[in-house]
């Protein structure tokens, strides 16, 4: 297992290492900041001095060896629009798109799980029907206009929830439930395929000769192995999520990064928006890292070896 | 020996698909006796592993739909609710399958997946549960078998899974024991420790054993008493010697003749000409007819009665008035 | 072919799609004769009119938005940078995957190990982010949104291609035919192609699908095309300011996109069963 975990270390460092480089290379095609530092009447020459001094003259190795040793020690530069250190305008947002994810994520695997069990177990009844056409409606519905409708019914129409923003954790539900939906739904799609792939395996037959319930056979024989099959790809869409993060907080004006991200880009405010990527980035490596770990632990295969 | 314990009478299994209705056991009655060892010999499709398969009703209905009468003692197997069926299942009748490599669940230990059955069927403690599951994997020879517990499925052999399987089927002390190809995805020297070992597990516990096979070599080496299956039917059914030495219906003569003999001249290999019958459009008459050299007219319009003669049972117009006349 | 429309027949879920493609694609290329209005005419006379079917006039069947531009004719022309992105984007990712596929299973080694690692970075990068960091470097631009979509979904041709490769490489009769001098370019042709060209078309089906969500997403974030051009996502975006008094400016949209995507992926479903059943993309 350790061997197995460290080699998959490795491989999420050097992807971490790779984002950097696809940073910094987008980065300097935008061409360097300098001309928006400094104001329009700037001279050729004062320009040039600017440039000279930031480093931006300096060989292109150079200067990706700067810019990976300054986000080490976590130094991105100042915030144009915000005149503050670039990850403290962003880190200050962490925690508002932390509470969403999370949230959402549980949204996802509240309605995927027991909608993709039942839906197996059901499979082609009504309840299937059902359940299948939603999660392929799901799949099609853009999150950014669900969040538009939810808020014209729920807050507009039947003022049980604020529009947007956080303030309580009412304000939380409509965000979550935009957010998690999509991933519900594709959860719910690969869980009752896998599910009934697995019911079709021989040691599903013998514990059924058993005398082994119907709930037995399904949540510890059934599902348990569907999920080991899962697990990655669940892994992958809990951290796409955070992708997602930045469309319904810009619908519910929800105070986190996401929202950030798109401000930033209008206002070509590319510090932050260089930390952001990162960050995500980072995020999203860390959380497959973790989901190797989970996915170790429950299959004792690769625990074992 | 002569209790009955379980009497199959008159089943039918139908599956209902998109393509149309297949007939995969057709008038199926046969009976076991305690101790007794009977093997259900046929081809892939003739309806050997359905008709098992029906018995402790592992079937999914729909798309299967079973008829008929399966008695256990006296009840009727077929009548039971899914509940009630559940407390014979792996307790009175256990069933153990063809494929020892994926019939253990890969996430859980060996210890875990047997003792489990003993926590459904009867109340006992962890502790207790360890002693009996670690007695019958001494039973079934199974070294180091403390060791085995914590193990995974992946951690053994086809031949060691296979028998953990046959311990796991034998902790509650079934009456009956199904085994469906135990030994088909074994090597060959397995499959003789495997059959070797059922059958002093036989003899120890008088368990009644139904040995379905495609192989007429295990059904020599294990049964009492043989029933030729073939397109959903039992064609031919005897005592294990009978039936070697005085096959009857035409199918059950070219098996044995297509099995090679150890003994005398290189012959050629027979085999039987032309192919089974779709089960989606079974004939008519004799579902053999057009593979058989005897048959005739008769064959093909009708369906041939059961010849009853001391224990040997046949399904064949050759043996009846009507032919001899003709 | 004959097999192909039976098959579609028989699939009403496969049909609806297929169908409702055929219509947003029709719409796209007709657009010019079917719109009643130019996507931009104002009629600042008329502004933020409902549609008929909610107490508007049959001047402006669905309404018009906050410049009195006509809702119909801007759905209509919003199909064009739906279709068009969808489709060049597709196939431009079919082609780079492609491309990448081929020689990174037909190479290996380092080459492989490369292209691999670059399959990997992009697979732990959110797709939704790599699209909105290129849009916003690049700038407004359709051939820039066409761009990021391809970017960001040639990963999964790559992979396809690079493991059938590596299947047909195993193959014993492979080795058999090379030789007897069959070249690489022959057995790609005959033994690879083939073989692959069923779960592509699932893949770029599916693929499409989510490039068109994306398109709307970028639109939405008014970092897709030009903003003049009218989009759905852009139009879904406007109408959100009027959401309390005109809601159906906001509603309409996202049901073209809602549908449109929902035909793409009901004929990737039904794709994927006719051409190759146990595939499960």
């Amino acid at each position: 297992m350790l061997k197995y975990l460290s080699k998959r270390l490795v491989q999420s460092l050097i992807a971490i290492l790779g984002i950097t480089v696809i940073v910094f290379i987008v980065l300097n095609i935008t061409g360097d900041p300098v001309t928006l530092m400094l104001p329009e009447t700037a001279s050729f020459e004062e320009i040039e001095a600017m440039r000279q001094k930031l480093g931006f003259n300096d060989p292109i190795l150079v200067q990706y060896g700067r810019f990976l040793l300054n986000a080490v020690r976590g130094d991105f530069g100042l915030s144009y629009n915000y005149n503050q250190p670039a990850l403290d305008v962003v880190l200050e947002r962490v925690p508002a798109t932390v509470t969403l994810t999370l949230a959402a994520l549980g949204v996802s695997l509240l309605i995927g799980i027991p909608a993709g069990i039942i839906s197996a177990v059901k499979r082609n009844t009504l309840t299937d029907t059902v359940i299948r056409s939603l999660a392929l409606l799901g799949q099609c519905v853009p999150a950014f206009w669900l969040g538009i409708m939810m808020m014209l019914l729920f807050a507009v129409r039947l003022h049980w929830l604020p529009t947007s923003g956080f303030e309580t954790w009412g304000s939380l539900v409509m965000p979550a439930f935009t957010l998690g939906l999509f991933t519900a739904a594709t959860i719910t799609r690969m869980l009752r395929s896998n599910m009934i792939e697995i019911m079709g395996r021989e040691y599903i037959d013998v514990a059924k000769a058993k005398g082994l319930g119907a709930f037995v056979i399904i949540m510890k024989h059934a599902f348990k192995n569907a999920m080991s099959s899962i697990m990655t790809i669940i892994g992958m869409q809990a951290a796409s999520l955070l992708g997602g993060a930045v469309i319904t907080e810009t619908v519910f004006a929800w105070p986190g990064i996401g929202r950030l991200l798109v401000q930033s880009i209008n206002k070509s405010d590319f510090m932050v928006v260089e930390v952001i990527v990162l960050l995500i980035a980072t995020a999203f490596v860390i959380i497959n890292f973790i989901v190797d770990i989970l996915y170790c632990v429950i299959n004792p295969r690769i625990r074992l070896q | 020996m002569n209790e009955e314990i379980l009497q199959v009478r008159d089943l039918l299994v139908k599956f209902h698909t998109k393509y149309g209705t297949a007939s995969a056991v057709n008038h199926v009655s046969f009976s076991l006796a305690r101790g007794e060892k009977l093997g259900i010999v046929g081809e892939s499709g003739s309806g050997k592993s359905v008709t098992s398969k029906s018995i402790i009703r592992l079937l999914q209905t729909p798309p299967a739909e079973i008829s008929g009468e399966i008695l256990f003692h006296d009840t009727d197997l077929l009548r039971l609710s899914e509940k009630a069926m559940q407390h014979y299942r792996g307790n009175k009748i256990s069933m153990i399958f063809q494929e020892p490599m994926v019939s253990l669940n890969p996430l859980y230990t060996i210890g875990n997946q047997m003792s489990e059955v003993l926590f459904i069927h009867e109340k006992v403690s962890k502790a207790e549960a360890r002693e009996r599951v670690l007695a019958m994997l001494r039973t079934v020879e199974i070294p180091s078998p403390e060791e085995r517990l914590r193990q995974y499925p992946f951690e053994l052999s086809g031949g060691m899974r296979q028998r953990v399987m046959i311990a796991m089927s034998l902790l509650c002390h079934p009456e009956i024991l199904i085994a469906d190809e135990p030994t088909t995805a074994l090597d060959v020297t397995i499959q003789a420790q495997i059959l070797d070992l059922l059958n002093e597990l036989n003899r120890k516990f008088n368990t009644s054993i139904i040995m379905i096979t495609h192989d007429l070599g295990v059904i020599a080496e294990m049964v009492d008493r043989v029933a030729v299956m073939y397109a959903g039917r039992i064609v031919e059914s005897a005592p294990v010697k009978e039936l070697f030495s005085h096959p009857q219906h035409p199918y059950t003569i070219g098996l044995l003749n297509a099995i090679p003999k150890m003994k005398g001249d290189r012959e050629k290999l027979e085999t039987i000409e032309g192919t089974v019958p779709s089960l989606y459009q079974l004939p008519e008459g004799c579902a053999f007819a057009n593979r058989c050299t005897y048959a005739c007219s008769l064959c093909r319009g009708n369906q041939p009665p059961e010849i009853r003669q001391e224990g040997h049972s046949v399904r064949c117009f050759r043996y009846t008035d009507e032919w001899k006349e003709s | 072919m004959r097999l192909f429309w039976k098959s579609l027949r028989e699939s009403k879920t496969g049909m609806l799609g297929v169908l409702i493609v055929l219509l947003v694609v029709l719409t796209a290329i007709l657009a010019p004769i079917l719109a009643p209005y130019a996507p931009g005419k104002q009629d600042l006379m008329h502004k933020l009119a409902d549609p008929i079917f909610a107490g508007g006039t049959s001047d402006h069947l669905l309404g018009t938005d906050q410049l009195g531009r006509d809702i119909l004719s801007r759905l209509i022309y919003g199909s064009r940078v739906t279709i068009l992105v969808a489709f060049f984007g597709t196939v431009l990712a079919g082609l780079i995957g492609v491309m990448l596929g081929a020689v990174s299973g037909y190479y290996g080694k380092w080459v492989d190990a490369v292209i691999m690692r670059i399959v990997d970075i992009q697979l732990s990068f959110p797709f939704v982010l790599l699209a909105l960091f290129v849009a916003a470097v690049l700038g407004r631009s359709l051939r820039n949104v066409i761009i990021v979509a391809a970017v960001s979904s040639w990963v999964q041709y790559a992979r396809l291609i690079r493991g059938e490769i590596l299947n047909v490489r195993e193959l014993e009769y492979i080795e058999a035919i090379r030789s007897v001098g069959a070249k690489n370019n022959w057995i790609i042709l005959h033994h690879v192609i083939p073989n692959v060209i069923s779960p592509v078309i699932v893949q770029a089906t599916l693929g499409m699908a989510r490039i068109i969500l994306m398109e709307a997403s970028l639109s939405f974030l008014g970092l897709g095309v030009p903003l003049e051009v009218p989009t759905w996502g852009r139009m879904l975006s406007e109408g959100r300011d009027y959401m309390l008094t005109n809601p159906w400016m906001a509603i309409l949209p996202g049901l073209a996109i809602t549908l449109t995507v929902l035909g793409v992926n009901l004929m990737g479903d039904w794709l994927r069963d006719y051409l190759d059943p146990k595939l499960d993309i």
